[in-house]
């Protein structure tokens, strides 16, 4: 219990400013040797933190080559959006690899799981609860990069009430209706059923009715329709809400329900050391600071890289989950 | 306007130019330079912040670059103010800024759109709430084994200049006060040395030239030094030498000349005047001659006719004077008839005109002089010509001489001048008729005639 509050404080307290005041002298200190680190040279950019990925002893390295490297994505859209968004991925690993690519589109996590541990797949894009899924059935696995979007490896999650519903405090949701996005999600319904329990509202059994809607958008839309009273969503889904014309000042932001990393790149580990070292090589290199990487990251949208990554970075949601089961009986 | 307010003003208004002129320049320097600092603080500033906030945003410490950019709100950053610090995704929403309410929403002013899609960092400069604030901007970018990685976004500060300008203007004010110090310092220390070194020496020279122009040519010039005035006072004082050396050399050559001069003029009155007498005068017996009897005697007549009073003329004649020469000799002659001459002056009166109008003949006119008297005069001087004794030139005693004399008078016996000579002549004629030695009237010729 303890460890779930203290991780949904620092969730709570993202956004929530702090007197920082007594930390002046020390942020001083810091800056002034930020600096002096720059006076000294260091112009160049700085290196991209190094991901020690921990191999077990029981995870020996892998022997296996493969005549093409099969890249398994979920579509956001239908299947054949998604073999054109990521086309330009497959293109560049392939490119820098010097391996054939080949784009494989499946509509299931549990799915996708499934084909990564009997090898039909050799690269994976998948949410963090399907990593952590995935890391159950595969110890060895590891996420060797994690997907940027917009500048930032984790996104926010929110649970938003229409800024003329009077609530401006979660306890007051107690009783009401509650939209959440699917199953399985992260930010969707993990993250915000988490939060409501910080105030000690079981969705389950303290809402007057639960409804997944399936998408952020649909859930955005209820909320202005007056169908549920909270919704839960995260910082890009606002955007894309606000993009798609909806009346995204009328909602407030009645709580942070967490920052979560965002999509994990896994690479089957039993993959010859050197195919693997290519393939990530291949993602940390696929950026929006070239050409050629702005040109294949285009129809994601606001991806804009993927940065090295490694099983601890997923971390918050896997204690995050590990409270919610704790503290509602493992109904997740 | 004279050079003494001339030059001063000159020099003031170059000392001035020149003065503001460096202080406009060394403003104009200090604000290049501070400008140059502040951007390169800001750009070194935004370096080191970058170091931390793409760490932060590469792995996933959202927290840490909030407290990062909160705690630098109103850093002071040596003469800058933080106004703010923000991080912007390549989406530009804001990531991180250091002022609450700010997360989340999408950054649309000019300055984050050019920022977020420039590949280098760019300064600009802007005015926010009417204070000069410096936008500064850095892609934060990591790198892939020098290859370029992720942009991760971009951070922008806004630094207020607002400080660096109040000590700019600081420094203006330092600057103008010492500009206009050194300038009223400069100016009085060169109008002091132009006073001593060029108007004093000048106007010295200058009352010099005045008073020797006057003529007070013992004036000279002070000399104050070796300099140019200096040297044109030493020349002033040489020309003033040569030239009073000159004037006085003249003035006593003019003295001398004036002195031969004055020399030969009173040479030249005294032979003129007796040149006059000599015109006038008889050169053996000092008495008026013919030619001045003639004008006496006219100017008398016009005298007694406008006074109406009378006056006697006496015609006079030595008797027998060719035998007295014959038998004397001329110098004898000469003797008697200056001995005549003392005589008759000596017994006429300081009035009367005595003139000898030929060689043995002599007249008086007698101004104011009635016949009778004329007549006893001419006795009185007969008789005292004839008492008279004469010594001959080896100093022997030889006989006296005698006159004859005629009286004619104005206006009993003429009324002009012809005819009281021919009266007077006549009387003398009859003087000698009758013997000589004795006077005769001209009333006696009419009578006789008549």
């Amino acid at each position: 219990m303890a460890n779930f509050l203290q991780l949904n404080s620092i969730a709570l307290t993202t956004k929530i400013r702090m007197n920082w005041t007594s930390l002046r002298p020390v942020s001083t200190f810091v800056l002034a040797c930020f600096v002096g680190a720059a006076v000294l040279g260091c112009h160049r950019p700085p290196k991209e933190p190094e991901t020690t990925i921990t191999t077990t002893e029981a995870c020996q390295p892998g022997k296996r080559t493969v005549p093409v490297l099969r890249l398994g994505a979920t579509p956001f859209g239908s299947s054949n959006v998604m073999l054109s968004g990521y086309q330009g991925i497959a293109d560049y690993v392939e490119q820098v690899t010097g391996i054939p690519v080949e784009l494989v589109a499946i509509d299931d996590y549990a799915d996708m799981t499934a084909q990564l541990k009997s090898q039909q797949l050799e690269i994976a894009l998948l949410p963090p609860l399907e990593y952590l899924a995935a890391k159950e059935l595969m110890p060895c696995l590891q996420p060797s990069l994690t997907t940027v979007q917009d500048g930032q490896t984790k996104y926010t999650g929110y649970l938003v009430v229409r800024c003329d519903s009077g609530i401006d405090d979660v306890r007051q949701l107690n009783g009401g209706k509650l939209g959440l996005v699917s199953k399985n999600s992260a930010s969707g319904d993990l993250f915000p059923r988490v939060r409501l329990l910080a105030d000690g509202i079981n969705a389950d059994l303290d809402m007057e009715q639960v409804v997944y809607f399936g998408s952020h958008l649909a859930v955005i839309e209820a909320v202005l329709s007056k169908t549920i009273d909270v919704g839960a969503t995260f910082d890009a889904g606002l955007e894309i809400a606000r993009r798609e014309g909806l009346d995204t000042k009328a909602l407030s932001i009645l709580a942070i329900t967490g920052r979560i990393p965002l999509e994990a790149v896994v690479i089957h580990p039993d993959l010859d050391p050197a195919i693997i070292d290519k393939v990530e090589r291949a993602f940390a290199t696929l950026n929006n600071s070239t050409h050629t990487g702005r040109t294949a990251l285009g129809p994601l949208g606001t991806v804009v890289g993927y940065a090295r990554s490694n099983d601890a970075f997923y971390d918050t949601v896997r204690e995050t989950l590990k409270a919610y089961q704790q503290l509602s009986g493992g109904a997740q | 306007m004279n050079l003494r307010t001339k030059v001063p003003l000159l020099a003031i208004s170059i000392l001035l130019s020149t003065t503001l002129v460096s202080g406009v320049i060394l403003l104009f320097m200090l604000r290049v330079n501070m400008e140059s600092e502040a951007k390169l603080r800001a750009k070194t500033f935004l370096d080191a912040l970058a170091v931390s906030a793409t760490e932060d945003l590469a792995t996933g410490r959202i927290d840490s670059l909030d407290r990062m950019v909160t705690t630098l709100t109103d850093y002071d950053l040596e003469q800058l103010d933080v106004r703010f610090v923000q991080v912007l995704s390549p989406e530009r929403r804001v990531i991180a800024h250091s002022k609450q309410f700010y997360y989340g929403r999408v950054a649309d002013d000019e300055f984050s759109i050019e920022a977020v899609n420039a590949d280098e960092p760019i300064l600009r400069d802007a005015y926010q709430n009417k204070e000069r604030i410096l936008m500064v901007s850095r892609p934060l970018v990591t790198q892939i084994d020098d290859l370029p990685g992720i942009r991760w976004g971009t951070l922008t500060t806004a630094l207020g200049l607002d400080r660096l300008q109040r000590m700019m203007a600081h420094s203006l004010i330092g600057i103008i006060t010492g500009v206009v110090l050194a300038s009223i310092l400069s100016a009085a220390l060169l109008i002091s040395l132009l006073n001593t070194q060029l108007i004093k020496p000048l106007d010295n020279l200058t009352e010099a030239a005045a008073s020797y122009g006057h003529g007070n040519l013992g004036t000279r010039a002070k000399i104050y030094g070796k300099d140019e005035i200096s040297m044109l006072a030493t020349t002033f004082n040489q020309m003033a030498d040569t030239v009073e050396n000159h004037t006085r050399n003249l003035e006593f050559q003019i003295l001398e000349r004036t002195h031969e001069l004055q020399s030969a003029n009173k040479l030249l009155a005294d032979l003129n005047e007796r040149l006059n007498e000599l015109a006038i005068t008889d050169g053996l017996t000092g008495l008026f001659n013919f030619r001045q009897f003639q004008d006496t005697i006219r100017k008398e007549l016009v005298r007694a006719k406008r006074l109406r009073i009378p006056f006697s003329l006496l015609a006079m004649d030595v008797d027998f004077f060719k035998q007295f020469n014959d038998t004397y000799g001329h110098p004898s002659g000469d003797i008697a008839l200056k001995k005549l001459a003392s005589v008759m002056k000596e017994r006429l009166r300081e009035s009367d005109i005595l003139c000898r109008i030929g060689g043995e003949e002599f007249s008086a006119i007698l101004p104011g002089t009635w016949h009778e008297a004329a007549i006893g005069l001419a006795q009185e001087l007969r008789m005292s010509l004839e008492k008279s004794e004469l010594i001959n030139e080896a100093g022997q005693k030889i006989p006296g001489i005698t006159i004859s004399i005629g009286v004619a008078t104005f206006p009993d016996h003429a009324d002009n001048v012809s005819d009281l000579i021919n009266a007077a002549d006549s009387a003398l004629y009859l003087a000698k008729q009758r013997g000589r030695s004795q006077v005769a009237s001209a009333a006696n010729i009419s009578k006789t005639q008549g």
